[in-house]
């Protein structure tokens, strides 16, 4: 696997983290030349993934851990998997969260990602998230990647 | 999406305001009629001081066009922004508009299916555009 299939970030989970991943994942993302709309579907998807941990994942600690980003992409499957992972404690959002708006981001990842998956522990949080024709039109652009 | 067309406003004068590293407002007003024009990108580390400023900036005014199109990404938690800019100019009585990009477009799309933020299209009636 190269270095362009794949972009990996450990970070301090707070939101000016959230948006440096984030903004490293859509440089990273345009090596596989997807539309705008697509590209900015992915971005809003892994986004609110990292969002969830900075606001939700360590609440109940006094100080914020990390949050691991790892994006691979499998070129066979033209297929990219954004996994996001936390070491924290999950927790449901509540009446008193923001109506119509938090309660709206895991069913908001699953409508922009072709598969989501949620893994909870008792040790921390999981998010899988698997978008797929990714890189299946990219052809001649693997020497041009602008990362 | 429809071009739309943004007239200078005659007698104006112009402001340019930092939000925070990755976020710009420009206020371009006269003494009733406000543009504001942000450019590049809202999420949930500049989205209550972008509200802020907005509303801030255009107190007074009976009119607010919030140009969006140069914003390339919109936070999902960050629609709190022109949600309280609406709560705000709600308040003063003033009449307002956004006009979105593509990216500000799809976030509308997907969290204010009720369509509490007023776009430029369904406003020009109202705001000159």
């Amino acid at each position: 696997m190269t270095a362009a299939e794949t972009l990996d970030h450990c970070v301090v989970a707070d939101a000016v983290n959230v948006g440096r991943v984030r903004q490293e994942f859509s440089r990273w993302l345009r090596q596989f030349g997807l539309s705008p709309d697509r590209h900015n579907d992915l971005v809003l998807a892994v986004n609110e993934a990292l969002a969830n941990v900075a606001e939700f994942a360590y609440v109940q600690s006094p100080t914020p851990g990390v949050v691991r980003f790892s994006a691979q992409h499998d070129a066979a499957t033209a297929s990219l998997t954004v996994t996001v992972a936390d070491e924290g404690r999950w927790r449901e959002p509540t009446a008193s969260d923001i109506p119509d708006l938090r309660g709206r981001g895991i069913p908001l990842m699953r409508s922009l990602a072709d598969g989501t998956e949620i893994k909870i522990s008792p040790t921390g949080t999981t998010v899988r998230l698997r978008f797929d024709g990714i890189g299946d039109n990219v052809g001649d652009m693997a020497g041009a990647v602008q990362v | 999406m429809t071009p739309v067309r943004v007239d200078r406003l005659p007698g104006r004068c112009m402001t340019t305001v930092p939000v925070g590293p990755h976020l710009t407002v420009i206020l371009e007003m006269t003494s009733r009629d406000a543009v504001v024009a942000a450019t590049g990108e809202i999420d949930a580390v500049n989205a209550r001081l972008f509200a802020d400023t907005v509303t801030n900036l255009s107190v007074g005014c009976a009119t607010l066009l919030l140009d969006l199109r140069r914003v390339g990404f919109l936070a999902v938690d960050a629609i709190a922004a022109p949600h309280a800019i609406r709560a705000q100019m709600l308040r003063a009585d003033a009449d307002w508009a956004v006009l979105p990009g593509p990216a500000v477009e799809r976030v509308l799309d997907l969290c204010d299916p009720e369509r509490l933020v007023p776009t430029a299209a369904e406003a020009a009636h109202r705001i000159a555009v």
